[in-house]
């Protein structure tokens, strides 16, 4: 029995000890660790969530681009230049002579007819980006050139062209692979599944590989137009939590760990090998309140809704988040043309207590306050909710926190139900009127849901939307987020910051508001 | 009765079985009342009434319950689990693709446990009242009561991220090619491939999440065979085989092992299926990618489809399973046939 029992633990050393970490080769590959687990699909006329942003414009060019250092401004992409017609409907795009496919091929007119149409004809989520937009027809003027005809002006329309869901596929490679720009492609395009493994596009990288849940694998695009990029390839590794990531990145087994909360950054700080990269987002959490009777509350009354304004500890807030965020004045982020941050509401108890005085309500009043799940800027909703109910009890307003599954709470939201709530609005491109069409009309957008009826921002949101002149339209967007503060209907909290941890050999990454990365710079 | 009757019959008696589990899902599913069409289409698209009645027609969702319901049976009948709403893509393939990885943790985990937990089992049942009893008794105690999510990020923390000298989570090297997807089982795929950097590997990175997920059934096996030890050894037969001259060594793995055995297979059948049914947080911790982390995801989108098919897929391992104790029971100790 001895002899078991020593044989016993010379094998529980052996399993400790004898299987050794394997020696790994090191390749120039970038490995990328972040949570990732949100893609559903990786065809650009399909896909509708975040990750696949970060892949597709990895994988895929669009026809135009808008780069993290001005956000302002429009910049060229597989379309050397573009115009636009006097009457503002047609949009023409000369293609550039040099670009080319990662198979090699010529990008042509008639690539991006086929992925316009494609994208038009799948009807998913991404089809509203050209539906919205009145997208009447695209038709091939000759091999290096489309024109696109739009059934009303639409300034936004060369921002909306930036979104990689109108990336532009390889025609003969995408109909090789089952698919179609036909009428019914919802019904017979068959190439999702290809296109979940593959790529067809011009990018400087080629998609190898997704495994749901576990990773995606990129390669480097040999045959890139601009000429073969540094990295040999991107692996996003699905990740399920910051402190892990982190592990992976101080350990050397990832390059960057993508979106980390703050405790995790803090960590970062105290590490040589490590570096932080804090890319300011345009994504927004904010407190919205009801200007509508129809809940028969106090808050129908523009003073109570700024005597709330007023009462709110933005700092505290923003405390909250590690000091890794910043805040608008409306809603309409820091970053776009427009946004003042001087118009922003302060804390001014004294200011509050009288404007809720005016209103008859110097004693204060109890409502609810709605929220989902899900955080910002790793601030968990019923946090900020129970800072925001600390707050108001100073001027004597007793919020009741109401917290649903944030299906049940969009269900409720969406159906006019919710008269104060806190939510977020992400966007998914760059114009200011990802902002102003939503919070803006009685009947469309999170406006409608909080039954808001302002037709002075209504009608300012109109004007933004047709006007093409920059300047006057920056006017306009100023006035719009000054009736804005005034309506005091929906009061911005935070605006995120992105946080990215990088090993300090990691040079040329650069944070984008809409795409998160941009690979293409990297080197190590 | 014969053992292929004794089979035929309990094969059976799973079909109500399983239909009275997916009855009960589906009246859950339509009892908690919430509106999956915010999960289907998303937020944003939730304002554009095209795309709305698009999902609800796409999806069936204004067809009566019942009838709903009859779909999603003959869909089953047919092999078809429905399509995920999160996923959009046919449950089973999703199932397909999660499965390979919770098998090979809880193969690993399993022979962990039994490789590991019967000996010291054997020997703290021998041994009973030592030193090394009552330390085996105090680690498997403790292996089983504290949370494996709470000692997977010590261990990680400890073995991985401080000491360096286990691999990260995760299934395989990150920086490492991967072997070509044969059983989806990464070890054996790197065998079948011949590539033994890969293997090593893939084998490295199961460490941690066995002894972390084995250790829990290890306690439980360490724990059921030192009992039965201790009771065969006190049992008249082992006095007449130690009195005929048997070596200690042959009286306890012949005669105390072999009888203490039969109760072992109950547990460890039952401890395999819990394995196999995904183990959330352990698979959470590590970054598997596996049965365990697909249901919780698809539990807390509401998206039903998924839940059920997973439901359905864990109910029938554990009827399989428990059919295969049942077997080998039958085949241990033939009285239970005509019991």
């Amino acid at each position: 029995m001895r002899r078991l029992l020593v044989v016993l633990l010379a094998l529980s050393l052996a399993f400790a000890f004898a299987i050794q970490m394997p020696a790994q080769a090191q390749s120039n590959a970038l490995i990328v660790a972040g949570r990732f687990t949100d893609v559903i699909t990786l065809d650009p006329g399909r896909a509708f969530e975040t990750t696949n942003l970060i892949v597709h414009h990895a994988t895929y060019e669009t026809l135009l681009n808008i780069n993290a250092d001005d956000l302002s401004k429009i910049v060229p992409g597989l379309a050397e230049s573009y115009s636009i017609s006097e009457d503002g409907l047609e949009y023409t795009f000369v293609l550039n002579p040099n670009a080319k496919f990662a198979s090699g091929n010529p990008v042509t007119a008639e690539d991006v007819r086929f992925s316009w149409t494609r994208l038009l004809n799948l009807k998913g989520n991404p089809s509203s980006y050209l539906t919205d937009f009145g997208f009447k027809s695209i038709e091939v003027v000759d091999d290096r050139t489309v024109k696109v005809t739009l059934e009303s002006p639409q300034p936004a329309f060369a921002s909306v062209v930036t979104a990689p869901a109108l990336s532009i596929l390889e025609k003969a490679v995408v109909v090789a692979n089952g698919g179609t720009d036909a009428p019914d492609a919802d019904q017979t395009d068959a190439a999702k599944d290809w296109l979940d493994q593959n790529s067809a596009g011009s990018g400087p990288f080629i998609l190898k590989r997704w495994s749901p849940n576990s990773e995606i694998v990129m390669v480097r695009n040999e045959n890139y137009w601009r000429g073969p990029v540094a990295l040999e390839g991107i692996t996003l590794r699905v990740t399920n939590d910051a402190a892990s990531a982190l592990q992976l990145v101080a350990r050397g087994d990832a390059d960057i760990a993508l979106g980390v909360d703050a405790d995790t950054a803090e960590q970062a700080r105290n590490n040589a090998e490590l570096k932080l990269n804090i890319g300011q987002t345009l994504n927004l959490l904010y407190l919205g309140i009801s200007p509508s009777d129809y809940f028969n509350l106090p808050i129908s009354d523009a003073r109570v809704r700024q005597a709330i304004a007023h009462a709110i500890d933005y700092d505290g807030i923003i405390a909250l988040t590690g000091g890794f965020a910043d805040r608008p004045a409306a809603m309409l982020p820091l970053g776009i043309a427009g946004s003042d941050p001087s118009l922003r509401y302060t804390r001014d108890l004294e200011k509050a207590k009288t404007l809720l005085a005016e209103a008859g309500h110097g004693n204060g009043f109890s409502m609810k306050l709605h929220i989902g799940g899900g955080s910002t800027a790793g601030v968990p909703r019923e946090v900020i909710a129970a800072k925001i109910q600390a707050d108001l009890a100073e001027v004597g307003i007793q919020l009741e926190i109401d917290q649903q599954t944030t299906a049940n709470f969009l269900t409720a939201f969406r159906a006019q139900e919710l008269p104060m709530v806190i939510s977020a609005w992400t966007p998914d491109y760059l114009d200011a009127t990802m902002w102003t069409a939503f919070f803006s009309k009685a009947d469309s957008g999170v406006s409608r849901r909080l039954r808001m009826d302002i037709p002075k921002i209504a009608e300012l949101a109109d004007q933004i939307a047709a006007e093409r002149d920059p300047m006057v339209r920056e006017r306009l967007l100023t006035e719009y987020v000054k009736a804005h503060v005034e309506a005091a209907v929906f009061i911005p909290l935070l605006q995120e910051q992105y946080i990215d941890v990088l090993r300090s050999n990691i040079q040329g990454y650069v944070f984008h508001p809409v795409y998160l990365t941009e690979f293409a710079g990297v080197s190590k | 009765m014969s053992l292929v009757r004794y089979i035929v019959r309990r094969l059976i008696l799973t079909i109500p079985m399983l239909f009275g589990i997916t009855l009960v899902l589906f009246l859950i599913y339509n009892l908690v009342q919430v509106d999956p069409l915010v999960m289907i289409i998303g937020e944003r698209a939730m304002d554009n009434p095209q795309l709305v009645e698009a999902a609800i027609r796409k999806w069936g969702l204004d067809r009566p319950v019942w009838e709903q319901y009859l779909t999603y049976l003959t869909n089953i009948l047919r092999g078809d689990l429905g399509t995920s709403f999160l996923t959009r893509r046919p449950v089973l393939d999703d199932l397909r693709t999660h499965l390979p990885a919770t098998v090979e943790l809880a193969v690993s985990s399993l022979l962990f446990a039994v490789l590991l937990g019967i000996p010291l089992g054997v020997l703290a049942g021998v041994y009973f009242g030592s030193l090394f009893d009552r330390s085996v008794w105090f680690i498997s105690l403790l292996n089983g009561s504290l949370p494996p999510f709470w000692t997977g990020l010590i261990f990680l923390f400890v073995f991985y991220y401080s000491l360096g000298i286990t691999p990260g989570p995760g299934r395989f090297p990150p920086r490492m090619e991967r072997p070509p997807v044969f059983s989806g089982l990464l070890t054996l795929d790197s065998l079948i491939a011949g590539d033994m950097a890969a293997f090593g590997g893939a084998l490295s990175h199961l460490i941690l999440p066995t002894v972390i997920l084995g250790g829990f059934t290890l306690a439980l096996v360490l724990r059921v065979t030192r009992a039965a030890i201790v009771e065969e050894m006190r049992r008249e037969y082992i006095r007449t085989a130690r009195s005929k001259g048997l070596a200690e060594r042959l009286v306890v793995v012949r005669h105390a092992l072999r009888n203490a055995l039969l109760p072992l297979v109950t547990i460890i059948g039952l401890a395999f299926a819990g394995l196999l049914s995904g183990a959330v947080m352990t698979e959470t911790v590590f970054d598997w990618a596996g049965i365990g982390q697909y249901l919780v995801r698809a539990a807390a989108s509401l998206d039903y489809p998924a839940i059920q098919g997973g439901t359905l897929l864990i109910a029938v391992i554990y009827v399989v399973v428990n059919l295969c104790v049942d077997i080998l029971y039958s085949v241990l100790d033939p009285r239970v046939r005509h019991g």
